[in-house]
This record gives C-alpha cells, sequence and structure tokens, in this order.
C-alpha cells in the first residue's frame, strides 16, 4: 500500500478508494492530545483526497486504545486550570465528512472507548472489550460519550455502561449495537473493517457524503457541547479524595473505596 | 370482497372493518407521481369511510415495489417531477411534487400493514416503510441503493427507516446500498412479522383485524401521539433529500450508476 502524509504516530495507507489510518503507541497506544489531533489532521486531510471514499480506523496491537494515560497528567495538555484542549481536538474527529469505520481488535477503554465511537461503524471480534471505565475511577464520562453511546446503542444500554463501567465484550456488544460486523479473532478484525469500507467505497461518493451528511446532522455540535458538561464535571471531580483513591485503585487492581467527596 | 372507489393503477376492497388498498403494476410496481397520487386519495378516503378501522396496503405479482423505474426515463424527469396526470397542471409541475404527494401518505389517520411479499427498493422501500407495520418472508428484500444508483436515498427515508430501526442500521443501508432478505428484515426491527410467503397477505390482514377489533377512536388518537410531527420530518426530510437528488442527476456518477445497475455490474464512480 502507497504510504500517504507524514505523521509521527499516524500511518495513512491508501488501496482501492479506502484509507487505513493507523494510530500507534504500543503496547497499550494510550493516547494524549498530540495523537488526537493528528488523527484529526489525518482525516481532514483524506476529506481532499479524492482518492479516498472511506476510512478503516485501526491500531497494532492486542489493545485498541487504553485512553489516556490518568496517571500522567500531562498526556491532558492542561493548558491553564481546567482548561484541557484534548476535546478540542477529539470533536475534530466528527467533522469530517468521509465514513469511518473502527478495526476494534482489543480493549476500547475509557477515552480510548470514546475514540473507538467516533466511526460510523465498529467491526469487533470476542476478545475486543469496551468499557467507559470513568466513573470506576472517580472520574466522570469524557469523550462525548454522553451523546455517541446513547444515539448509538440507546439510552439504557448507554446509562448501565456509563453507571456501572463495567466491560463489555464483542459478542455482546455485537448484540447491543455498540459492533456491527462480528467476526473470529482478532487478526479477522482490520481485514473485516477493510471489506466493509470497500463496500461502502463502491457506492457514489457524492450520494455517500451528502447523505452522511444527513444522517449526522447536528452530530458533532451535540458533542460539542456534550464535552462542555463532561469536562466541567470532570474538573470539578479532579480534585476529590475519591479520584486519587479511584486511580490508585485501578493501579492496585482492587475495588475502590469510594465515599462521596 | 366489496370494491370501493375507482381508481386505474390500485384496487380498494373493504371487508370487515379492514380495507385492502392493492397496488396494480405487476410485476415490479414501479411508482410514478399518479400512483402515490392514488394511494393517497385511496387513504384520505378511508379516513373518512368508518366502515374502514385499519388498511392493508399491498402490491400484485413478484416485487412490492421495486422504486422508480430509473432505466426508464419517462419515471421522474429531469426536474425532479414526475410527468404529470393531474388536470390542469400537466406540463409544469413543481421539482419535488413526487414528494409532496409522498408526504400525504404520512398524514392520514388509519393504522396501516404492509404486506411485503417480495422486492422493496429503493424509492419502494420508501412506500413499505410508509405502514405502521410491515408482515414480510424469507423471500422478500429490502434495499436503500440510492448509492449504488450514483443517487441520494429519498422518500423520506433519512427520516422513516432512521426512527424505525435506528441511525446505526440506516447509515449501513444507506452507505453500503447493501441487500437484505425479510429474515434480516425482522431481526433489524425494519419488518414486524415473517411468515411464509404465501400467507403474507393473509397475515397482514390478521394483524390489521385484530387492531379493527380495538377501539377506533383509541387508536387513532393514540396513533396521532405516536406519529406526532412524524409528517412534518418526514416532509423536512424530503427536502433536503430533494436537494441532493436534483444536484446529483445531472453527475456523470448518475448516469454510470444507473447503467452499471442495468448491466449488472459494479459501477465506476468519479466523484463527478
Amino acid at each position: 500500500m502507497p504510504a500517504f502524509g507524514s505523521f509521527k504516530d499516524v500511518t495513512i495507507d491508501i488501496e482501492d478508494h479506502v484509507a487505513v489510518v493507523e494510530f500507534s503507541k504500543p503496547p497499550q497506544n494510550f493516547f494524549d492530545v498530540a495523537l488526537i489531533s493528528e488523527i484529526a489532521d489525518a482525516f481532514e486531510a483524506l476529506d481532499e483526497t479524492s482518492d479516498c471514499r472511506a476510512i478503516v480506523l485501526a491500531s497494532p496491537g492486542r489493545i485498541f486504545c487504553a485512553g489516556a494515560n490518568l496517571n500522567d497528567g500531562r498526556d491532558l495538555g492542561e493548558k491553564s486550570p481546567g482548561h484541557y484542549p484534548l476535546y478540542e481536538q477529539g470533536v475534530r474527529l466528527f467533522r469530517t465528512t468521509k465514513p469511518i469505520v473502527g478495526a476494534i481488535q482489543g480493549a476500547a477503554i475509557g477515552g480510548g472507548f470514546g475514540l473507538a465511537m467516533t466511526p460510523d461503524f465498529r467491526v469487533a471480534c470476542p476478545e475486543s472489550r469496551f468499557s467507559a471505565n470513568f466513573t470506576r475511577m472517580g472520574y466522570h464520562p469524557g469523550f462525548g460519550l454522553t451523546v455517541t453511546l446513547p444515539e448509538t446503542i440507546g439510552r439504557k444500554h448507554a446509562e448501565r455502561m456509563l453507571y456501572n463501567g463495567g466491560r463489555v465484550k464483542g459478542e455482546e456488544a455485537f448484540a447491543m449495537g455498540l459492533a456491527d460486523v462480528l467476526v473470529d479473532g482478532p487478526k479477522n478484525v482490520r481485514p473485516a473493517a477493510i471489506e466493509l469500507a470497500r463496500e461502502i467505497a463502491q457506492c457514489s461518493p457524492l450520494g455517500v457524503v451528502a447523505c452522511r451528511t444527513i444522517m449526522r446532522d447536528g452530530y458533532a455540535d451535540r458533542i460539542a457541547a456534550a464535552t462542555d458538561k463532561e469536562l466541567a464535571n470532570q474538573n470539578s471531580l479532579r480534585g476529590t479524595v475519591d479520584f486519587t483513591e479511584g486511580v490508585e485503585a485501578m493501579t492496585d487492581r482492587r475495588l475502590p473505596h469510594f465515599i462521596g467527596a | 370482497m366489496p370494491k370501493i372507489g375507482e381508481y386505474n393503477d390500485i384496487t380498494v376492497n373493504l371487508e370487515n372493518l379492514v380495507a385492502t388498498v392493492e397496488i396494480n403494476r405487476p410485476p415490479h410496481n414501479f411508482f410514478d407521481l399518479s400512483l402515490i397520487q392514488q394511494i393517497a386519495q385511496a387513504f384520505e378516503s378511508l379516513d373518512k369511510t368508518s366502515d374502514c378501522r385499519s388498511i392493508v396496503l399491498c402490491a400484485e405479482g413478484k416485487s412490492f415495489c421495486a422504486g422508480a423505474n430509473f432505466t426508464d426515463g419517462r419515471a421522474l424527469k429531469g426536474d425532479g417531477s414526475e410527468v404529470g396526470e393531474r388536470e390542469g397542471d400537466d406540463e409544469e409541475l413543481p421539482i419535488g411534487h413526487l414528494y409532496v404527494e409522498a408526504v400525504r401518505l404520512f398524514r392520514t389517520k388509519k393504522p396501516i400493514v404492509g404486506a411485503i411479499q417480495g422486492a422493496a427498493i429503493g424509492g419502494g422501500l420508501g412506500l413499505a416503510m410508509m405502514p405502521d407495520f410491515r408482515v414480510t418472508c424469507p423471500e422478500a428484500r429490502f434495499a436503500a441503493n440510492f448509492t449504488r444508483l450514483g443517487f441520494h436515498p429519498g422518500f423520506g427515508l433519512t427520516c422513516t427507516l432512521t426512527e424505525a430501526i435506528g441511525r446505526k442500521r440506516a447509515e449501513l443501508m444507506f452507505y453500503t446500498s447493501r441487500r437484505f432478505k425479510g429474515d434480516e428484515a425482522v431481526s433489524m426491527g425494519m419488518a414486524d412479522v415473517l411468515v411464509p410467503q404465501d400467507q403474507v397477505r393473509s397475515a397482514a390482514i390478521e394483524l390489521a383485524t385484530e387492531i379493527a377489533e380495538c377501539s377506533p377512536l383509541g387508536v387513532i388518537a393514540c396513533r396521532q401521539i405516536m406519529r406526532e410531527g412524524l409528517a412534518d420530518r418526514v416532509s423536512a426530510a424530503t427536502a433536503k433529500e430533494l436537494a441532493v437528488q436534483t444536484r446529483l442527476r445531472d453527475t456523470d456518477d448518475f448516469a454510470e450508476g444507473v447503467k452499471a445497475m442495468t448491466e449488472r455490474r459494479v459501477p465506476n464512480f468519479k466523484s463527478a
């Protein structure tokens, strides 16, 4: 596949009108502001590329994306107290025009789950794991999940995932509509994602992009509004004892002792 | 069954409080402006018929409705309107006249069950998604094949399909133009009852009869609440759809899409 563009942690390969955007920070593919910004740059560049009609978002290794590394506060790129540009970059992922298929070969956790919800469709396997583990960490869901999740799987399923922070496996994700295609084993995920993207790329590019604009009417704006609310809650929780305890308990792999303060 | 009304391309029968509106353009029941007008007229007159409490919409022949016939240029004229048969305005029909008539189908009051015995493709899927419920069979086919034609979904499907099966599944159907079989349609929520092919119409009449046994005032009032704003949302959706369709109809991709469909091959689109 011919390489396209020049990025630090992202590579783009285009073949048969399908661009595979791979972000790579092994082994856990934690993101930081710079990575989200690079993925957004890639999507925006592909919008300008007529050779690209559909995109596959993928990552190497066993984990799709483990989210932001909360043990390292720098990853959130705090500019001034309470001002985190992460979601400004995150919302850019929802403003581009070409359809995206996510190849979710493994765990998509926390903000990584938020990233996994940016594509139009998701291909998963039994080894995939989806978890909005924010409340388990004494934190608040972010990355627009309070909009993307209910709009994709309905409010009930979304509330359950956001309130209990539990892990949803690939089969269950498929049954809930969280994943659109289920294949047998992680190695089959990316080929199946490329196959779906090719099916889309065989359709009229003008028709697909116009239709996607109608189907996603207002979606990015709703997400931008949601991330504002999410960030306000995250900022107020970040100073609590419960947040410290939640992160510590996650590191120690034990149940946290929350006190509501 | 006692026949009521006189139409060119549909037959309306009324028996045991259930009206059957049958489209008679076999085998594929392609629609044009006139056919949609006739169905709208039938529904509107059934609204005024107290002997009718529910309606079955069905079609004669192999397909339920294969949509507008794009390979026959007469089905839709270049400006988006259709060759008119209406008195007084047979030349200068406004753009989108077809969808104005289509929206009429969503403004009537009595519950409708669709008997989808065969293919419901493109605009035919739009017509199939208009009833409250759908009875189908494994042999039926559901496809929003617009983007395969270099075209854009219409007939309010960006609203009706999304509200019926959820945005994800609607998006998958729109962006891939993929065909779904009757049993898949039921598991997706696109159809409500699955029966063998020769029982589709009788099962639809059975469901309509079950509805007709309930309080007509209660059913109509409840349907009004459940469908609140639907006709307006469909109307707004058709306006957006038509704007894109009008733009795409002049592209090389549309010509190529229709040609490829006729030749049963993958189209070679150029984004122009």
